[in-house]
């Protein structure tokens, strides 16, 4: 056996380089860590922190969460994928992104077919405990384009759409603009669809968790899944 | 339901829904080897043409001048009742067919069968003719076999790309992806071609040459590798021949004359080859740039010269890679949809091969020659070929030279067409059969890295059509050809009897992703080819002088401008499909690309319509002012039937293929009010 880490204080050898969360799903099983900003065809970002496991140095010793998807395994580390402090700090980060969207999952194109709702769902949200506050509800949508569309007011800022512009098409059309929570997805220069330098190859789209990038035909809605 | 795309040669796996039998969507797989989960607009979004209202749906009889409705055995009657007085009376090589590139590989197989044992005859072709045929051509006598070398996914193993005549941006949108990013880490990317592509403005090295110099640019590049000591000496003593010959006439080529002619600087030139030549893995990817000239074939061999000098064949990271440009243009070929070679690359001329084919198909196969698709033309207006079978070809927009091809058409007692829609060549068609299209019918296409896979029947077809395979069986049946009912499993079974890279291939074994040709009878498939040797023994360097393409010497000086044709990604060749989508909002029409200085000189500006004529005749084309080509020439597209662009293009051809020189025209231009400027 080479390297080896403990997961949930089981042994597993471990691969050169791999992360926390691809070292975990090989072992394990592919939905134990729940997920937002990782996608299969994209590099390891680190955004929502969804992903987060307690790594300790000895056996239930002093642990520090850490983001799964872009921590590379650390061997003889002991990975707790689902400590009772690791649930409620995910279960504290979905409740924080629902602040700022729009709950209307029911007539919501990606209704049941929603990597959002799933996630939610995984970690146990009943209800959102914080009262409203600030929120980008009022974003409005861009139904310029013959195919690509977007709801802006869905986003929850995870990046995947950027990183699939860039790292998969290459065309870098998306961007993230401005800082903390006025952070914003701009297409060009901050233009609609129709005007950016979009080639319409729908790679956001399919890379979007929710439906805040979509397309005309609803790619991602249930029935559209069901292949 | 997953699928092929059927809009380019890089055949990105589609997973399609269906909802009440009806294409609502389609995403990318992330299983597939092939795209990862990507694919551009037109396979992921351009796919309402399908059931678009223009869809033919009742087989057409010409009567009295007038194209009428007719049932399927009307019209099979009509045929067969013509075929066989036109062959009785003018023998079978008045006959010629012309398969479809965009069709599978088993509807191909049946076409050439009907044309090789039905109607006796090997003037069968299709439009591989007119793209890559002189890469099959070039890359058989280097290699000796007229297929890309390696993989896609050795793009992940290489150390240096040479990109030459191809603009993947538009026309392999996947391939680009792969090749961008590439390209955007800073890796060597060497670019030859006339105009400032994408990929171009983020390569290392451009050599925008001047376009049809070719030829002249890889000699100069040959040239600083032999004389600069980079040779591969091992690789070219232990796998190669032809070489000290080839050296000394490379060695003597004058490269003052060169450079000028290519108008591309020679230090430029030198950085970029010994840059490949010194990369310890270097590959090429090459497209109608190449190809699509008097001196194709040549090209190609040249190409094939730069890989065997450097040792750049037979491992991982390497390799010589024509970008097919349609999704079935490599198994059209394997398929034996080409005059001289029968299904399997097997030569027509060889009486023993034709045995062989005799006791397969269980009918008098013909030996030897066999029309190509320019000479069916030339064949035509002489009055010699009579009938023409059409599977999905619109000659009348894509082919060179519009009014040679509408002649030829007018003069045939026959011209069948199978269509989805009424092209332009359709007006001239006697019997219009209503073919289905690719997401209404199964059986295999072959990509750009030899790759068979499964395309997969995701809806019925609509009403009153019928699949190009059906359609082969019926009229097989129909002239007393006993040919099974059309099924993919037993037609891919036929074919792995006849076809030798087929051997091991079946339905089943396909699987998700597919199998690289050739294919062993155990069905392991093929990933690089010529490791351990050529498929020929020993790979053979070719030397070739520059020469210039006649129609630069016959109407170069009246004509001083160079117009060369290409594609946009938005659409697909002659759009008969993307027309019909939402693509048309995106991309509207046609535009001629001109430079600054150009456009000054005749007081064009942006937008205005342009006049361009050439010896066969004018267009008028929408102005696009840019840099992105040299003063001198122009370039554009020929997506739009408005536009007739192939009015002027020239009958000239790849001096061995036979492939049209499209990519080079001689024009005037002046500034017009355009025929079309009201549309503007």
């Amino acid at each position: 056996m080479g390297k080896t880490a403990f997961i949930n204080d089981q042994l597993f050898e471990i691969k050169d380089g791999e992360t926390i969360l691809s070292f975990v799903r090989r072992h394990i099983g592919k939905d134990i860590v729940p997920t937002l900003c990782d996608a299969p065809n994209l590099d390891p970002f680190g955004a929502c922190r969804v992903c987060s496991v307690d790594v300790a140095l000895v056996k239930d010793g002093p642990a520090k969460a850490q983001a799964s998807c872009h921590t590379p395994v650390m061997a003889g580390s002991f990975i707790y994928t689902d400590s009772e402090r690791i649930k409620r700090l995910r279960k504290n980060i979905i409740e924080l992104v629902l602040t700022d969207h729009p709950l209307d999952c029911l007539t919501c194109e990606v209704n049941n077919n929603c990597e959002l709702q799933t996630v939610a769902a995984n970690v146990g949200i009943r209800d959102v405990r914080y009262p409203d506050g600030k929120n980008h509800l009022d974003k409005k949508k861009d139904l310029s384009h013959p195919y690509m569309t977007s709801d802006f007011s869905k986003c929850i800022n995870c990046g995947r759409c950027v990183r699939a512009c860039d790292e998969v098409q290459g065309e870098m059309v998306l961007s993230m603009a401005g800082r903390g929570f006025d952070s914003y997805i701009v297409k060009s220069y901050n233009d609609t669809f129709s005007e950016s330098d979009c080639v319409s190859c729908g790679a956001c789209a399919q890379a979007c968790p929710t439906s805040a990038i979509s397309d005309v035909f609803e790619s991602k809605s249930v029935v559209a899944d069901k292949k | 339901m997953r699928t092929i795309c059927t809009y380019c040669g890089v055949g990105c796996n589609l997973d399609v829904t269906v909802v009440d039998g009806k294409v609502k969507s389609i995403q990318a797989p992330f299983d597939a080897e092939v795209n990862q989960g990507h694919t551009c607009l037109k396979g992921r979004y351009a796919f309402s043409f399908y059931n678009h209202t223009d869809r033919l749906t009742t087989p057409l009889i010409r009567k009295n001048g007038k194209l009428e409705p007719a049932s399927w055995d009307e019209a099979y009657d009509y045929i067969a009742d013509k075929l066989t007085t036109i062959k009785a009376k003018h023998g079978p090589d008045s006959i010629s067919g012309i398969s479809s590139a965009r069709c599978t590989n088993e509807e191909n197989y049946l076409m050439q069968k009907f044309f090789r044992a039905v109607i006796g005859t090997n003037n069968i072709d299709s439009c591989a003719r007119v793209c890559h045929s002189p890469t099959a051509m070039g890359m058989q006598r280097a290699f000796g076999t007229g297929a890309a070398t390696n993989s896609v996914i050795d793009l992940n193993y290489t150390n240096a790309i040479m990109v030459i005549g191809a603009n993947p941006t538009n026309a392999h949108p996947m391939t680009r992806a792969k090749l961008k990013q590439f390209a955007m880490k800073g890796k060597t990317t060497i670019v030859i071609d006339p105009r400032r592509t994408e990929l171009a403005r983020y390569a290392t090295y451009h050599l925008q040459l001047k376009p049809g110099t070719n030829v002249a640019l890889l000699n100069m590049m040959l040239y600083y590798i032999a004389s600069s000591g980079l040779e591969d000496k091992k690789f070219i003593e232990s796998r190669t021949e032809g070489y000290d010959e080839f050296k000394k006439q490379i060695l003597n080529i004058d490269i003052d004359q060169m450079e000028k002619i290519t108008g591309v600087d020679r230090n430029l030139v030198k950085s970029a080859a010994l840059a490949y030549a010194k990369a310890p893995n270097a590959m090429s990817y090459h497209g109608l740039g190449v190809t699509e000239h008097s001196q194709g074939s040549y090209t190609v061999m040249l190409i094939s010269d730069l890989a065997m000098i450097t040792g750049n064949i037979g491992r991982r990271g390497v390799g010589v890679n024509p970008l097919r440009g349609q999704n079935n243009v490599q198994g059209a070929a394997d398929m034996g949809c080409q005059p001289h070679q029968g299904a399997g690359y097997l030569d027509s001329y060889d009486p023993e091969i034709n045995k062989l084919y005799e006791s397969f198909y269980g009918r008098k196969i013909p030996v030897g020659k066999g029309l190509k698709i320019p000479e069916m033309y030339d064949s035509s207006i002489a009055g010699n070929l009579k009938a023409m079978w059409l599977m999905g070809e619109d000659l009348v927009q894509t082919d060179p030279n519009t009014s040679v091809v509408i002649a030829a058409m007018k003069n045939l007692e026959l011209l069948v067409v199978q269509e989805i829609f009424m092209t332009e060549t359709c007006h001239y068609a006697h019997v219009i059969l209503p073919a289905a299209t690719f997401f209404e019918k199964s059986g295999t296409f072959t990509n750009g890295e030899r790759r068979i896979q499964k395309v997969q029947k995701v809806v019925e077809p609509i009403a009153g059509t019928k699949s190009d395979g059906d359609i082969m069986v019926d009229i097989l049946n129909k002239m007393g050809y006993p040919q099974p009912p059309f099924e993919p499993d037993t037609m891919l079974q036929e074919i792995s009897k006849i076809v030798p890279f087929f051997a091991g291939v079946t339905w089943e074994n396909l699987g998700e992703n597919g199998k690289q040709w050739p294919v062993k009878p155990d069905g392991t498939d093929t990933e690089i080819l010529h490791v351990d040797t050529f498929k020929r023994g020993l790979g053979k360097f070719h030397y070739f002088d520059w020469k210039e393409s006649e129609e630069l010497v016959k109407n170069g000086k009246q004509y001083p401008y160079i117009i060369t044709t290409n594609r946009e990604l938005e659409h697909y060749n002659a759009g008969t499909m993307t027309r019909r989508t939402g693509n048309v909002d995106i991309l509207t029409e046609d535009v001629i690309l001109i430079h600054p200085d150009d456009a000054a000189s005749h007081f064009i500006e942006q937008g205005d319509m342009v006049c361009v004529e050439s010896p066969r005749g004018k267009v008028d084309i929408k102005a696009r002012i840019t840099d992105e080509v040299k003063p001198g020439v122009l370039s554009t597209t020929f997506h739009f039937p408005e536009l007739t662009l192939n009015i002027i293009t020239s009958s000239e051809r790849d001096s061995e293929a036979m492939c049209p020189e499209y990519k080079i025209v001689a024009v005037n231009i002046r500034k017009s009010k355009g025929k079309y400027k009201e549309k503007v």
